[in-house]
């Protein structure tokens, strides 16, 4: 492992295609992924006592990129944790901090490719942290991996083609849907400036219609313009409330009809998971199509940081197909960097994936534009409904921090916890974010985002401390008396 | 965005000296602007431990000043309007060998005639104060009860918060780039965001006052090294009663032998029961709030060493910034000699213990173009700084100085 020179964080499709695409080319690679398989979200694998046959083109794509990535020689550190990234112990190498069986706590590296994918974004509403709330994706996972039912009755609210997906299969796993809510607002009429985008994506569109066919055979409507705006329950959620919102997001009350549900899924799309950038004190930009900030990156996909690319979903949502040519680009870039290829000899293949880029970011910007959440969603929560779930912070104690003079999400953060906790804001920030804006005047690079501090993921000290427990000791530095 | 307002007073930097000096010259009546080039405490004052802390001191000239400020707390929520949990904490240093107890002795000598109880403490009676710690191998400890723990970042914003009811003008994300200076006048700023002009200007601005004084030829010996500090989940199996910290260190290298982390231990366990544990140290000018790759590690071994049952502990953050210090322990305070209206109020040992009297003196040099509530003259900024004449020494000593992280 001492001779790694690229580590790559994240085992979806990015990061397997960097992977690879550097292996190739030479490189001596490491590929991280916190999962006990390689896949990550969009090919993702069965834990093994799940293991069944899945003969779903699908499948098979991830199957054959996957056993391409084994032919490579590439080093697989599973259920491995990346939880720190630093400046690494010579000039120009990065140290990434590990968490995992069998892998050494840290990995100096010259060049890093991250592709940290994305996750669920939630729209707070009374009653959205009940027991029976959940996300889209953890919805998906209940039923794809664990072959568990999140419910028996239940109703969808958020945004986008990811919404459908779990729609079909809830529907499928014989979940019993009452409606889907999804947010945007005139969806045909938006649509059609961007019909020439959907040009060659046979693919994605018989996808989308074979799941609403799931839906209409089931009889489950589909509500375009509506939302799910409360939920009520005891120990779990019982009942929830949906109703159609205006064109700038807010409910139209006398709208309003309850359905007696026991399971409420969200899926107002992805937030790229920029931690590991943010550790680096990497420039982030505002784009909202994309999913929030993202990293700045040039056509290499390389960030302000010297050795640093992004990649994927978790450079701004894009997808499986644009993360994929991304991988390849960073993954050839990085070889460049590394000496390994020639310029002239990668330059021909990374301008033919750069024009494959430039396509796909068509279609993506079609589904960013016509599904991003509307503004009006965030003034669905009452004051006491809790903003930030780890630290359990209302929305009046964040008021508070506003009528007190606070300016940025840092501010808030300072003066009432929010993000302070577990997940150091990866669910309340872009919440906290959106509302400071609405109430402020002020726009989402004026609030800004929270800084994100080593570990990624809470870790016990002796695992920070490289304690020994076999020896009874550190591994440590030199102690003085 | 360009803009062109006129203060009576502007202050740059918006830590916790930045938001003192404001609150009290807004409190004076005075039109002021203050000017941070990133967010509120976005330097050291927002990676601060918390500590308020007496014995840490320069032991020549600021005795006075520790203690005038520190009186100040007694009834400083009250006066500010806003809670920011202050509570008195002594502090509990452990010491393993007799040279480390002889490197303290003229520091205890000192401080308790000057009223500032410290003393030392026999290994025996060590349980007593904190039944957790093992006197096994302890040559003993230094007690100090005359210290005190905050909520840093609710300081912060009760000082701001007053402030901004006053008529206080905030301005963030807003960097200064030079200075107006007319025949040895203070006549103002022009920042990223356009010019501010005010007949005085503050400079609050700790790490980044050197660079600041080069812009106008001042040549202001502020160094700075990096100091860290991490957090846990609330713990509730291990009670800590002291701030503690320890005459020991451990050495990790960070680049190379030349830049290593000397971590001192300095534990404490805040109201809702998560432990602080600070500091690392790297020697070198570094203006980062990045944190390094050994600080985490350094300062968990010192944590499990005195306290192994924070090992099952998860760690919530580390996190990292500037601090800064001068060679002879004493920040640069009072106006500067040669530009009628530019006051300088920075590199405090400790700025969360000094913020309130900072305040008030700025406020006096401002308004009277003099100060009577201590005498500031070992502090001018135009003095030649040399290394302390007492044991107090910062580069060469690390394993003297007491824990801190403000």
């Amino acid at each position: 492992m001492d001779d790694i020179e690229l580590a790559v964080v994240g085992a979806g499709p990015a990061g397997i295609e960097a992977a690879t695409a550097a292996a190739l080319a030479g490189v001596n690679v490491a590929l991280i992924d916190s999962s006990p398989k390689p896949g990550g979200q969009f090919f993702h694998q069965m834990p093994d006592p799940f293991e069944c046959d899945d003969d779903s083109p699908h499948h098979a794509k991830g199957r054959q990129l996957l056993q391409r990535l084994e032919s490579t020689g590439v080093h697989l550190l599973r259920d491995t944790l990346a939880w720190g990234i630093f400046e690494g112990p010579k000039p120009g190498t990065w140290c990434l901090t590990l968490h995992g069986p069998d892998v050494p706590p840290r990995l100096n590296v010259r060049a890093v490719i991250l592709a940290t994918g994305a996750f669920d974004r939630s729209i707070p509403f009374p009653g959205w942290d009940l027991p029976g709330v959940m996300t889209a994706g953890a919805a998906q996972r209940m039923i794809k991996n664990q072959r568990m039912l999140p419910g028996k009755r239940a109703i969808l609210t958020g945004t986008g083609p990811l919404q459908l997906s779990a729609a079909a299969h809830l529907v499928d796993a014989g979940v019993e849907v009452v409606a889907v809510c999804e947010s945007a607002p005139e969806l045909l009429r938006r649509g059609i400036p961007h019909l020439l985008a959907l040009l060659g994506q046979w693919e994605r569109m018989r996808e989308g219609l074979s799941y609403l066919r799931t839906l209409a055979g089931a009889g489950v409507p589909y509500r375009l313009g509506w939302a799910v705006t409360s939920a009520r329950g005891g120990d779990r959620v019982s009942e929830a409330t949906m109703a159609k919102l205006d064109r700038s997001g807010r409910p139209i009350r006398k709208s309003e009809i309850a359905e007696a549900v026991d399971t409420i899924v969200v899926g107002y799309g992805l937030t790229p998971s920029t931690e590991l950038c943010r550790l680096l004190e990497c420039e982030l930009e505002f784009n909202r199509p994309r999913g929030g900030f993202v990293p700045r990156r040039n056509e290499r996909l390389e960030t302000p940081v010297p050795g640093i690319y992004a990649v994927g979903d978790g450079a701004g949502v894009g997808g499986a197909v644009m993360a994929m040519i991304e991988g390849r680009i960073a993954g050839q870039s990085a070889a460049v960097q590394l000496g390994r290829i020639p310029e002239r000899v990668a330059v021909e293949g990374i301008s033919r994936e750069q024009a494959a880029l430039r396509r796909e970011q068509r279609f993506s910007r079609m589904l960013g534009d016509l599904f991003s959440p509307p503004a009006g969603l965030y003034a669905l929560a009452t004051p006491d409904t809790v903003i930030c779930r780890c630290e359990q912070v209302t929305l009046a104690q964040i008021r508070e921090a506003i009528s007190y003079g606070a300016q940025s999400v840092s501010d808030v953060k300072n003066l009432v916890r929010t993000g302070m906790g577990n997940c150091q804001g990866r669910t309340c920030g872009s919440i906290v974010a959106h509302m400071l804006a609405m109430e402020t005047g002020r726009t989402m690079e004026d609030v800004m985002y929270f800084n994100v501090r080593p570990p990624v993921h809470p870790l016990p000290l002796g695992v920070i401390e490289e304690y020994n427990e076999a020896a009874g000791a550190s591994d440590q530095g030199r102690a003085m008396p | 965005m360009s803009r062109d307002s006129s203060f009576d007073v502007v202050v740059v930097g918006g830590g916790v000296i930045g938001c003192s000096v404001a609150y009290h010259l807004s409190a004076a009546g005075l039109r002021t602007a203050l000017l941070e080039r990133g967010q509120v405490g976005a330097g050291a004052s927002g990676a601060n431990f918390g500590m308020v802390q007496t014995n840490d001191v320069e032991m020549n000239h600021s005795i006075p000043m520790v203690k005038a400020s520190y009186a100040r707390f007694d009834h400083l929520e009250e006066e500010l309007g806003m809670p920011f949990g202050f509570r008195r904490a002594a502090m509990l240093r452990l010491l393993f060998s007799e040279e480390q107890w002889k490197l303290s002795e003229e520091r205890a000598r000192i401080l308790s005639r000057n009223g500032i109880p410290y003393e030392f403490v026999p290994p025996e009676r060590i349980r007593e104060i904190e039944p957790i710690v093992d006197p096994q191998g302890l040559f003993g400890a230094t007690y100090s009860s005359y210290q005190g723990q905050l909520n840093p970042f609710h300081l912060l914003w009760a000082y701001l918060r007053r402030a901004i009811s006053m008529g206080l003008s905030l301005y963030t994300c807003t960097e200064v780039t030079g200075f107006q200076i007319e025949h040895g006048r203070m006549r103002g700023v022009d920042t990223t965001r356009g010019r501010f002009s005010a007949g005085a200007v503050v400079l609050a601005t700790a790490a980044w006052t050197r660079r600041l004084g080069e812009m106008i030829g001042q040549d202001w010996s502020i160094h700075t090294f990096r100091a860290s500090c991490m957090a846990t989940e609330p713990v509730y199996n291990t009670k800590l009663n002291t701030i503690l910290t320890s005459a020991d260190h451990v050495e990790m290298d960070v680049t190379g032998k030349e830049d290593a982390e000397l971590t001192v231990l300095a534990v404490t366990q805040l109201p809702d029961n998560r432990f602080l544990i600070a500091q690392a140290n790297r020697p070198g000018e570094v203006l980062s709030t990045m944190i390094s790759h050994a600080a985490p590690k350094t300062m968990a071994i010192m944590a499990g060493r005195y306290l192994p049952s924070l090992r099952t502990a998860r760690l919530l953050r580390a996190w990292a910034a500037p601090t800064t210090f001068t060679d002879d322990g004493r920040p640069l305070l009072g106006p500067v000699k040669g530009i009628d209206g530019l006051i300088l109020a920075a590199s405090y040992r400790s700025g969360v213990v000094h913020s309130p009297l900072a305040g008030q003196i700025v406020t006096q040099l401002v308004t009277s173009g003099r100060c009577d509530l201590i005498d500031i003259s070992a502090f001018a900024p135009e003095r030649k700084i040399g290394q302390a004449e007492t044991i107090y020494m910062v580069k060469s000593s690390h394993s003297d100085s007491d824990g801190k992280a403000s």
